[in-house]
Parts: C-alpha cells; sequence; structure tokens
C-alpha cells in the first residue's frame, strides 16, 4: 500500500474515532422585547433544531412563553426539555464524540444549576395549575439536581427550591416537611429574613421575583478549554408590591444563580479537555519538528509521521462545551402576600441597590383574587425591558397580556 | 487494492454515522429509554396487582344483598417524579371493571369527567336534551386510594430510586381499611462519563 494511500485512510479513519463533523453551538436569539425573543426562538424550533441542542431550545422557550404570558406552550417546552434532562445516561456513541472530538456534540442537559432551574420552572406551572403534589415532586428533584454541584457547602443549596418546597408541604398539609425546609432554606440564605418566618398560614399569595439575566458561560484557557461563568450585574437590585397603594413589602434574594453556576464542581470532562489540549499544543509542535527535519534530511517517512501528528493536531478539538441557557434570571426573591378576595390594583416597583425606585421601571394593573390559600404570583424584571409576570391562575379572563 | 481502501473507509464512515429505527416494543417492558421513574412497565404490574382486590368478600362476595360501589381516588405523588397520578387511576379502573362481572360497581370520582357529566345532566334537566332517567348521582361505599413514596439517592455517578406505591380500599363509611396492597420497584440509573 503506498504512503499516499495511508494517509487518505488515516484521513477517513480518524473523523470515525474522533467525530462524524463539527457543528455550530445552538445560541437562543434575542429580540428587542420578550415576544420577538418568543417568536425568533419558535421559528429556530419550526426551521429544525439538531437533537443534541433540543433541550436548551426548550428550556429557552419555555422562559420565552412564560414572559409572554403563554403558560401552556411553556408547560410542553419543559415537558420536552425534561424528557432529555431526565436522564443523565449517554450512548457509547454520544460519549465517544464527546470525549474524542467536539464536546458539544453530547446532548445539551444543562449544568446543574440548569438542570435545577427546570425542574423549578416546571414546579412553578404546576402549581398554578393547582397540581401540588407534582409542584411538590418538582422542586424536589430540583434539589437532587442541584446535589450534582460541588461535593460540600455547596452541595444542595438552592434556597429558593428549598424554600418552595417548604411552601407546597405546608399547602398539602404537611407541616413537618415545610419545617424542615424552611429551616433548609433559611441556612443557605441567612441574609433572607423571610426565611427565619415565612407564615404561609398567613397569605394567600406567594409572589417568585427573578432579577435580571444569569450569568454567562465562555471559554478561556488553551483552545477554549476551559468553560468559565461571568455574572451579568442585575440592574434591578429589589422588587416593591404595593397592593391597592399599600407597600406589601420588598423582596429579598433566596438564590444567586452566579454563585449556582460557578459552584457547579468539577467535571470529568474538564480533566479530559485539559489533557486535548496539551496533546494538541504537542502534537502540533512535534509534527512542525519532524516535517522540518524530513524536509532537510529528505526523509518521506519523517515528514508523513509530521503530517500525520499535525493531522491529529488538527483534528483534537479541546474546546469546551458553552452552551448554556441564556433566559435564566440572575437572582430569585420572594414576597408573600394576604389579598382579600375580589379585584386588587397591584403596582410593582423596580428598586436600585439603595431601594429608591428606578424611574420607568414599573408595572400597574388589575388582579382578580378567589378564595385559593396557594395562589403563586411569577414576576420577572428583564434588565433593559419592563416588568412581566403570570399572575391570574392559567385560564382565567385576565391571564394573558404580560407587558407592563 | 486502492478501491477496496476507499471502500473501507467509506463503510467506517457509514458504521459511525448509521441511524436507529423507531421500533414497537410491549408496553410491559422496561425500555431502553429508562429514567429512575414510574414507567409504563410499573403501571402495568400495578394493574395486574390491583385485580386481587376483586377477591375481598366486601365486594364480590355472591351473598351481599346489594352491588357495592367503589370510587377510584387521585393517587398522591410524594416522590420526587413529577407523573400523570390520574394514568394510575384509569389503568387501574380499567382492569377492576374488565374483571368484575358485573360484581360491584365503580363511579367516577376526577373532577374533568364530572365536569363533562354534569354538564349533560344539566341540559337534560333544562329540557335541552331527551332524558329517560333522572336520579341522583350514585355515591361509594367503599373508595380506593393510592400515595406514592419514594427515597432518592445521587453519588453522582449513579441515581437511585426506590419507590413504594400503596394502595388501600376504605370503607366509604367506617375509614376501615379493608384491603391494601404495596408495589414496590428500585432503579438505578448510571449517569454518563460526559455529564459528571
Amino acid at each position: 500500500m503506498s504512503r499516499a494511500l495511508l494517509l487518505v485512510l488515516a484521513l477517513a479513519a480518524l473523523p470515525v474515532v474522533g467525530a462524524c463533523r463539527t457543528r455550530s453551538e445552538y445560541v437562543a436569539p434575542r429580540g428587542e422585547t420578550p415576544a420577538v425573543t418568543y417568536r425568533a426562538i419558535l421559528n429556530d424550533g419550526k426551521a429544525g433544531i439538531a437533537e443534541e441542542d433540543e433541550a436548551l431550545w426548550a428550556c429557552e422557550l419555555g422562559v420565552a412563553a412564560m414572559l409572554v404570558g403563554r403558560e401552556s406552550e411553556a408547560w410542553n417546552a419543559f415537558h420536552l426539555a425534561s424528557r432529555t434532562m431526565g436522564t443523565l445516561e449517554s450512548s457509547s456513541r454520544e460519549t465517544r464524540r464527546a470525549i474524542l472530538g467536539e464536546e458539544a456534540t453530547k446532548r445539551w442537559k444543562g449544568d446543574p444549576h440548569e438542570r435545577a432551574m427546570s425542574a423549578y420552572y416546571k414546579g412553578i406551572l404546576y402549581w398554578r395549575r393547582g397540581d401540588l403534589d407534582n409542584a411538590s415532586a418538582c422542586f424536589k428533584s430540583g434539589l437532587l439536581a442541584d446535589g450534582y454541584s460541588e461535593v460540600g457547602d455547596h452541595q444542595v443549596d438552592f434556597a429558593a427550591l428549598s424554600f418552595l418546597l417548604g411552601w407546597v408541604s405546608f399547602e398539602r398539609g404537611q407541616a413537618e416537611q415545610a419545617r424542615f425546609s424552611f429551616r433548609e432554606a433559611a441556612q443557605h440564605a441567612p441574609h433572607n429574613l423571610l426565611f427565619d418566618d415565612p407564615a404561609p398560614g398567613d397569605h394567600n399569595v406567594l409572589a417568585v421575583v427573578e432579577l435580571g439575566a444569569g450569568p454567562r458561560k465562555f471559554r478561556t484557557g488553551a483552545y477554549g478549554s476551559v468553560a468559565k461563568y461571568e455574572r451579568l450585574e442585575p440592574q434591578v437590585a429589589a422588587l416593591e408590591i404595593r397592593v391597592d397603594g399599600v407597600s406589601q413589602g420588598v423582596s429579598a434574594q433566596a438564590t444567586d444563580m452566579h454563585h449556582q453556576a460557578m459552584t457547579r464542581g468539577k467535571k470529568t470532562l474538564d480533566g479530559i479537555r485539559k489533557g486535548k489540549a496539551i496533546f494538541k499544543a504537542s502534537a502540533a509542535t512535534a509534527g512542525v519538528v519532524m516535517m522540518n527535519r524530513g524536509a532537510r534530511k529528505n526523509d518521506s517517512g519523517l515528514m508523513i509521521a509530521g503530517a500525520g501528528a499535525l493531522l491529529a493536531a488538527a483534528l483534537t478539538n479541546p474546546a469546551a462545551d458553552v452552551r448554556y441557557w441564556t433566559l435564566l434570571p440572575a437572582e430569585i426573591h420572594f414576597v408573600p402576600l394576604q389579598l382579600a378576595p375580589g379585584v386588587h390594583e397591584i403596582e410593582i416597583i423596580a428598586l436600585d441597590e439603595s431601594h429608591r425606585p428606578i424611574a420607568g421601571r414599573k408595572r400597574r394593573f388589575q388582579v382578580a383574587v378567589g378564595r385559593r390559600a396557594d395562589y403563586l404570583w411569577w414576576v420577572r424584571a428583564q434588565p433593559g425591558n419592563s416588568i412581566y409576570g403570570l399572575f391570574d391562575p392559567p385560564g382565567s379572563t385576565t391571564s394573558e397580556g404580560n407587558r407592563s | 487494492m486502492r478501491n477496496s481502501a476507499i471502500l473501507v473507509a467509506l463503510l467506517l464512515v457509514f458504521v459511525a454515522c448509521k441511524q436507529t429505527k423507531t421500533k414497537r416494543v410491549s408496553i410491559g417492558d422496561d425500555s431502553e429509554v429508562m429514567g429512575t421513574g414510574l414507567e409504563s412497565a410499573d403501571i402495568e404490574a400495578m394493574a395486574t396487582l390491583a385485580k386481587s382486590l376483586l377477591d375481598v368478600p366486601e365486594l364480590t362476595s355472591p351473598h351481599l344483598e346489594e352491588v357495592p360501589t367503589v370510587a377510584m381516588h387521585p393517587v398522591r405523588n410524594e416522590t420526587r417524579h413529577d407523573f400523570d397520578a390520574e394514568l394510575i387511576v384509569r389503568r387501574l379502573q380499567t382492569e377492576l371493571v374488565q374483571h368484575a362481572n358485573g360484581r360491584c360497581r365503580f363511579v367516577i370520582r376526577n373532577k374533568a369527567d364530572l365536569a363533562v357529566l354534569e354538564e349533560e345532566r344539566n341540559a337534560k334537566r333544562d329540557g335541552e336534551y331527551t332524558s329517560k332517567k333522572q336520579v341522583v348521582k350514585k355515591g361509594a361505599d367503599y373508595y380506593l386510594t393510592g400515595v406514592v413514596h419514594s427515597l432518592s439517592q445521587t453519588s453522582g455517578k449513579l441515581e437511585q430510586d426506590a419507590i413504594w406505591v400503596f394502595f388501600e380500599l376504605r370503607d366509604a363509611e367506617t375509614a376501615e381499611v379493608i384491603w391494601g396492597r404495596k408495589y414496590a420497584t428500585k432503579k438505578v440509573g448510571r449517569t454518563g462519563v460526559i455529564y459528571r
């Protein structure tokens, strides 16, 4: 067999050992308003999403749908995402491709904080449908997902999930589980005074408040082999909720998403990518040296070996998978409310670090409250945008239209 | 020689990129894509287990003066897995109705089904629909209920769920438990090395 033929075979076999293809990573489009973002993400889905990105796309769509008040679509999206994110098993082919080839060829299942947030949103949507059993199950599932993060103090420290589990447990008549979860929330967010005495029995509405944009994941290190998160500062520090002109309190932070992302812990692939980066650098250097010497000595064997080393270096992809859920919030807060049955004038005001109202960042609307004791509102203050949310129970006449 | 080498190379590419085909499998079998929560095989096993309910003399004894009525109440979920609790109720109810042969009767207690029933009844009473009989809805002598509990653990490499489903038939007047069965399963999932 000629050397040229050997080279052809090597060229054909290497991608097989590594990966069949390299791919562009999915990044959700961002529009001027949530409505534009929602339509753009929806259009991505119509155009076809790669199987590897489907769960990420569905998670982005879920939040975008919630922002525009489309709860059913959000519900479907998060259930679609959980089909992939529900199990962390991987096929041997997928494993081989992610290790030997490009990491981003694996199906996106998110980092622990992203898996926890997927469960959190499902829980919120179940709750708003009145299915407290499954809401509780989702919050438990989210806490277990957080258990995949760094071992030690940061494992299972998602105070917002503990608090929600406590509240929903109280509503389900499970006082002991509620006390346990509230204690856990207070332990992980000692600065939040609400967690010391949440008193769900004295409130019939729990407002879950999300602020800002979640952390951005980016590549750094040799050949982009290291994945890191950076904090995007929230423009809003807290929200104040006023009912019929009377302040019901200012929200306090329960969970800092950047902290959750940063404490994801060391992953097996971190070490593998580091090794690939070292190999890539070494193979490239060795290849150049061998090609050089082969050319000087007129040694075709050395030149072929050098070309092989260069080829191996070129085919080695140590780039970290930096696909991430862009529509996550920076922080989760809570405000419990007690509202008499009837129609109320609600005003939500964005506050800065000094808890002063931010000009032009408030929303006023009317909401009808019935006799239920377990209403859940979801409020989101987007950076650079207005205040959005889900207030009335799904299906009620005034539940749509979330723009301020 | 050159041709066969190219053929080998093409074959390698083909094998690496081959797609699998969707196939039909038995609903009672464990599937290839399996989580550690309840699966179709578990629901089927519960339905089989529930059949022993029909051996309870209070329900099927030939000496009973009246045919007893059983209501199926929702199954409570105490696990970390969200699932359609109504599916369990429906599957069990269908199995029991199929094998009861009229020895006992079942009434619905599902809110959505009752709303449909109510609409029909109201239309009959309003004269919008014809009606052959107008009676009071049947109350239950007994009700079947269940609760699903689980213990969940993860070690990073493994994810484990032990799940227990407890079913009870209770006397709707005295609250006596006259029948009980448990279904238990334990599942261990291995976390792929690329997700650890």
